[in-house]
């Protein structure tokens, strides 16, 4: 059934209401369950998607509120204080997150705790603007100058409705959408895929504002009054509760979450005194049965029986696997390490390394355990700030740049231990490493323009191709998480390879991966070294690191002590006994 | 204002003992009891009861307060142990999962309502078993009841400080705490740490509601608001450093005060905006320490 | 004496061991060799109880291992010296020996003094710095530590993951040695080692894992001058 068909008789449905149910009492009720509903999906859409939390989220709901209805008092048409409120609360969501980008887990509940109990204190004590708690009158709504009824504003409501589902439904779907997720499952992957993490955090939190800002602006309206008893911390909670318990990140979630939050307690009243107590309990089963919620739960039952999307790979496939390159696009590689120090708290991890790399080359990163590659892989993708040193890219200074601005420059990577987006499909992990090349702006991905079908399946099919390229492309339509470790490894280099770098680092590319997973990994890397990526290889596996590479840097101790080509390392004195052999060490320890 | 500086010294010393268990729960299984406030809530309505009962019937008020204490140390302490098995254990707590903070709310809810079904919803007074007499020095007022708080409050953290730095359990806890696995190949049952962890954190609870009780007066509702701000100083002075929660509680007792001289209205409000200028600038609270993530 | 027959372990669906074989009789030093990433540690971690395991069976002295958890594990007796040493940085030196009698400081306050004291002898360096932070000493203090606290429990089995790690070639000429002396005081010793040449030397037995299997096992002497072993582990 076509998407839209959905809509429409979920549009029909919901029209319908009034005549099924012709009783002000239960429109009432379906206005109450509406806006509900269009708040859980704002929260859902942050918590779910992009794997941020608010406990704070009836501060939004009260921002909405309040803003349409003193604007409507003082003149302004309902329409113009809807927009008002919706930007009103843009703003807010963005000030909350850039107040909590610096905090982390319990540290981030608090600062969207603080702003929601914020808002409800100067709800109820700045009496003069907000009315407090004995509120505010309101006028009925009023469209275009059309007096809005109970019924005529359910309609209006449940326009609302189906308009935000199907905005956030395309949002969801989107690239938009993408991002986000692979944000909640990895935040330094995909900033190392040129994601500025921080922006797209603020700009999640700010659409769930604007969405939990239309749905306070509804519930203004819905008696025409409105006090600051209805926007507690209780009811922050409650928001949430709708969303985990209906299936956080699952895009039917919301409705059964609304139906819980919503709906139950009305059911459970004649118990008013037994109400929380019933609630809270039916709350903790469902926590400790239904982990992933209900339609979670329900979505994982499905999932066992379903099959994943084949991909043939037709011979054009195959043929244009064999043209991934973007040689054409490259300019010469000159990469210049100088005197990188990097301290962790009095232990030196990295210090004063130096190294260049002229042109496209394959430069192996050896070194004994702990001996400071992986944090000199950090500094270069701009994980770490250097304590002390710079590093030049091109003859430009790019010491300081954060991970997505390294992806700009041309320097990407892979991780150690695994950073796939593991809720997505292989294909789209590939897809989110081609961030930095979609075009499409945030309207054409909400709108589901025409533009943006054609770049989804234009990156798609390139996506496709990438994943040819390191023979996966029949895994295309799995999840991620459930490929093996040398699998995933080459999702990884894919991913990568999508930022289309200039400079790849593969920090351990073959730890974990079975013999055969190997030959496929290192023919992966002699296929990019023909292409004329410079690749900075960080590898404990000796067969690959002395056929691939063109020069080696040997560290030990954070220190280089040794660089050169495979034949002049394999002899160095000091490699063999730093890492390769550990001669004198055997020789003190046998004594001999 | 002198005045003001003293009470919101009482008032913080008890927002920091709420606030350790917040801590102590953290540190071993990183969830914490997002009810704290109801369970000092039922400490609070329980220990009433116990000293209403006891005193009726004739005991002594010191020596009912002390079996009270004692009392309603074991009943939260079974009452966090249960907490942990129902709330925490089943849930698959995750570094990401926030399931956590829902079921201890869940909890929570269930609580206040049974409350509400046995003290019923009105707010009821609670006597200081010290009578009302206040004692003034150099110009500032306290009464009998702050002074006990005080001294209660600088037991209290003088035992846990104790417990947590000198005894095997607490070495145990703290080990926990560094790194689980390397704490159970000592032998340590991380379980059995949980556990503990959340009985001392709600024994922390029931005690403290015991101490608010005659200042606050009680009623089933009277939990939630106690409950943030402790978060709130425990997040302020940071939720890995117990000196920090300390000093966090005493610094938002006496700013709330200090607020309260001059416009009563947003007294509330301080502890929260205080929360948001002590994060934007030390993400990690007062005293809480950094972490770096290693990739 | 502990034995394990085809062991499987998943991470999520990544199999880290496919059907791993392995025992280690009685007074022996068993040395485990391999590239990072052959599952080394996740062997030994499977052992000692600190993760699940798929399939197959580990045995100590008869009794199933598997199911059990780490603290009840380490109570029959076998005791493990984590990788990176993971020592409690933010208590002293002295806290730390303790944590490593927890189990038996109750019971025997006395003989956990004197093996304190043992330990002491051993590494005279620790005894400076009792009261120190541990997570202030130096990467070879702190094996010293890690070791010790191992010990302090009198386990009859030590399964020592990587040792070796970031010392400095003194260090671990101190660290290895003492592990052969540990076999003469009648320890077991499971030994993850990437030093291989020296690991092999003071092994009596070894075990060479890639991708989750053992590849090759035998005498260590044979090992030590095995094409193969030397070609892909030594680099000579």
């Amino acid at each position: 059934m076509k998407k839209w068909m959905i809509y429409a008789a979920i549009g029909l449905a919901l029209y319908a209401v009034p005549w099924i149910f012709p009783n002000s009492y239960y429109i009432h009720m379906a206005q109450g369950f509406l806006y509900t509903y269009i708040v859980v999906v704002g929260l859902n859409f942050l918590v779910g998607l992009s794997g941020q939390l608010s406990l704070g989220h009836a501060g939004f709901l009260a921002i909405g509120g309040y803003t349409i209805a003193l604007l409507t008092n003082a003149g302004v048409p309902f329409l113009g204080g809807l927009i008002a409120a919706m930007v009103a609360c843009a703003i807010a969501g963005a000030v909350v997150a850039m107040l909590s980008l610096r905090a982390k887990g319990p540290y981030l509940a608090m600062v969207t705790i603080a702003f929601g109990l914020l808002v409800e204190i100067i709800a109820n004590r700045w009496v003069d603007v907000t009315g407090g708690p004995a509120g505010l009158y309101l006028s009925d709504p009023n469209l275009f100058g059309f007096k809005m009824g109970v019924v005529e504003y359910y309609w209006f409501i449940a326009l609302v409705t189906i308009l935000v589902t199907v905005l956030t439904d395309n949002l969801f779907t989107s690239r938009i959408g993408r991002v986000f997720r692979a944000i909640g499952n990895s935040e330094v992957a995909s900033a190392t895929v040129g994601v500025n993490v921080r922006n797209w955090k603020v700009l999640a939190f700010a659409i769930s504002a604007v969405i939990a800002g239309i749905g306070g602006a509804l519930f203004a309206f819905q008696n025409a009054y409105i006090n600051s008893d209805s926007f507690t911390w209780d009811r922050s909670i409650l928001f949430l509760i709708g969303v985990i318990v209906g299936g956080s990140g699952t895009r039917l979630g919301p409705v059964i979450g609304t139906v819980i939050i919503f709906l139950l307690p009305q059911w459970v009243q004649s118990l008013y005194d037994y109400h929380s107590l019933i609630f809270g309990a039916i709350l903790l089963l469902s926590l400790i049965l239904l982990p992933d919620g209900i339609v979670g739960g329900f979505n994982r039952l499905r999932h066992k029986n379903k099959n994943v999307k084949q991909v043939t790979i037709d011979n054009e496939l195959q043929k244009a696997s064999n043209q991934v390159t973007w040689a054409a696009e490259r300019s010469q590689t000159v990469l210049n390490v100088q005197k990188a120090v990097m301290d962790f708290g009095g232990y030196r991890a990295v210090d004063e390394v130096d190294f260049q790399l002229n042109g496209p080359e394959v430069r192996g990163l050896i070194g004994p355990n702990g001996s400071g590659k992986s944090t000199t892989v950090n500094l270069l993708t701009g994980v770490y700030l250097p304590t002390s040193g710079n590093i030049l890219w091109k003859d430009r200074d790019v010491t300081s740049f954060s991970p997505h601005q390294m992806a700009t420059a041309g320097i990407t990577r892979t991780f150690q231990n695994l950073q796939l987006f593991q809720e997505l499909t292989v294909v789209q992990n590939v897809m989110v490493g081609f961030h930095l090349h979609y075009r499409t702006g945030f309207v054409a991905n909400l709108l589901h323009t025409r533009g943006f079908h054609q770049e989804e399946q234009r990156f798609e099919t390139e996506a496709l191709r990438l994943l040819s390229f390191v023979g996966l492309a029949e895994k295309a339509y799995e999840q991620a998480g459930n490929l093996s470790y040398g699998e995933q490894r080459l999702v990884e280099i894919a991913r990568a390879m999508a930022v289309k770098p200039q400079l790849l680092i593969l920090d351990e590319p073959a730890a974990g991966a079975s013999q055969y997973e190997v030959e496929k990994i290192m023919k992966v890397i002699r296929n990019l070294k023909e292409i004329g990526i410079s690749i900075i290889l960080v590898e404990h596996h000796m067969e690959i690191v002395m056929n691939v590479c063109d020069n080696i840097t040997v560290l030990d101790f954070g220190k280089k002590i040794a660089e050169g080509d495979p034949a002049h390392i394999q002899n160095h004195p000091h490699v063999i006994e730093a890492y390769l052999g550990g001669e004198e060490v055997t020789k003190l320890v046998v004594g001999k | 204002m002198l005045q003001a500086i003293v009470s919101g010294l009482i008032v913080g010393s008890i927002y920091a003992i709420i606030a350790q268990g917040y801590y102590i729960t953290y540190i071993t299984t990183r969830t914490m009891n997002f009810g704290q406030g109801d369970f000092l809530m039922v400490g609070s309505l329980l220990g009433l009861t116990s000293l209403t009962t006891m005193m009726a019937a004739g005991i002594n008020p010191l020596v009912a307060l002390l079996i009270t204490m004692i009392v309603i140390s074991g009943l939260t302490a079974i009452l966090g142990w249960g907490l942990e098995r129902i709330a925490i254990r089943p849930l698959n707590n995750n570094f990401m999962s926030i399931a956590w903070i829902l079921s201890t709310v869940a909890v929570s809810m269930m609580l206040r309502n049974i409350a509400m079904l046995i003290w019923g919803r009105n707010v009821i007074p609670f006597p200081s078993p010290f009578g009302n007499e206040v004692l003034r020095f150099a110009g500032v007022g306290i009464t009998m009841h702050e002074l006990f708080v005080a001294v209660c409050a600088i037991l209290i953290m003088a035992c846990l400080f104790i417990f947590l730095k000198k005894s095997m359990l607490g070495k145990a806890l703290a080990a926990v705490a560094f790194n689980p696995d390397a704490a159970s190949l000592m032998g340590i049952n991380p379980r059995m740490m949980a556990i503990l962890a959340f009985a001392l954190s709600s024994v922390l609870a029931g005690i403290g509601g015991i101490l608010v009780g005659p200042i606050t007066n009680t009623a089933f509702y009277m939990g939630a608001t106690l409950g943030l701000k402790a978060f709130a100083a425990a997040i302020i002075g940071g939720l890995d450093n117990p000196m920090g929660i300390l000093i966090g509680g005493l610094l938002l007792g006496v700013i709330e005060q200090v607020i309260a001289l001059g416009d009563s209205a947003y007294k509330d409000a301080s502890a929260f905006l205080l929360i948001l200028l002590v994060l934007i600038f030390m993400p990690q609270g007062l005293m809480g320490k950094k972490v770096k993530e290693k990739f | 004496m502990l034995s394990v027959n085809n062991l499987h372990v998943n991470y999520g669906m990544a199999q880290a061991l496919r059907g791993v074989d392995l025992h280690v009789n009685e007074g022996e030093i068993v040395a485990l060799i391999g590239r990072n990433g052959a599952g080394k540690t996740t062997l030994l971690k499977a052992i000692t109880g600190l993760v699940k395991v798929k399939e197959g069976e580990i045995t100590y002295l008869g009794q199933s291992l598997i199911g059990q958890p780490a603290h009840e594990i380490m109570k029959k007796g076998i005791s493990h010296v984590p990788q990176g040493r993971q020592i409690f940085g933010d208590q002293t030196v002295e806290e730390n020996l303790l944590l490593g009698a927890y189990t038996q400081i109750k019971k025997n306050p006395k003989q956990v003094q004197q093996q304190m004291e043992r330990e002491y002898e051993r590494f005279p360096r620790l005894k400076e710095r009792r009261n120190q932070q541990a997570g202030t000493l130096s990467g070879g203090e702190q094996q010293m530590l890690a070791l010790s606290r191992a010990l302090m429990s009198n386990p009859q089995y030590l399964v020592l993951d990587e040792p070796s790690m970031g010392l400095s070639p003194l260090y671990v000429k101190l660290i290895l040695d003492t592990v052969s002396q540990l076999r003469q005081e009648g320890k077991t010793i499971l030994l993850v080692e990437q030093i291989a040449g020296a690991a092999l030397s003071i092994s009596d037995r070894a075990y060479v894992m890639s991708s989750g299997q053992v590849e090759m096992t035998g005498n260590s002497q044979d090992l030590l001058h095995d094409e193969r072993v030397i070609r892909t582990y030594l680099g000579a």
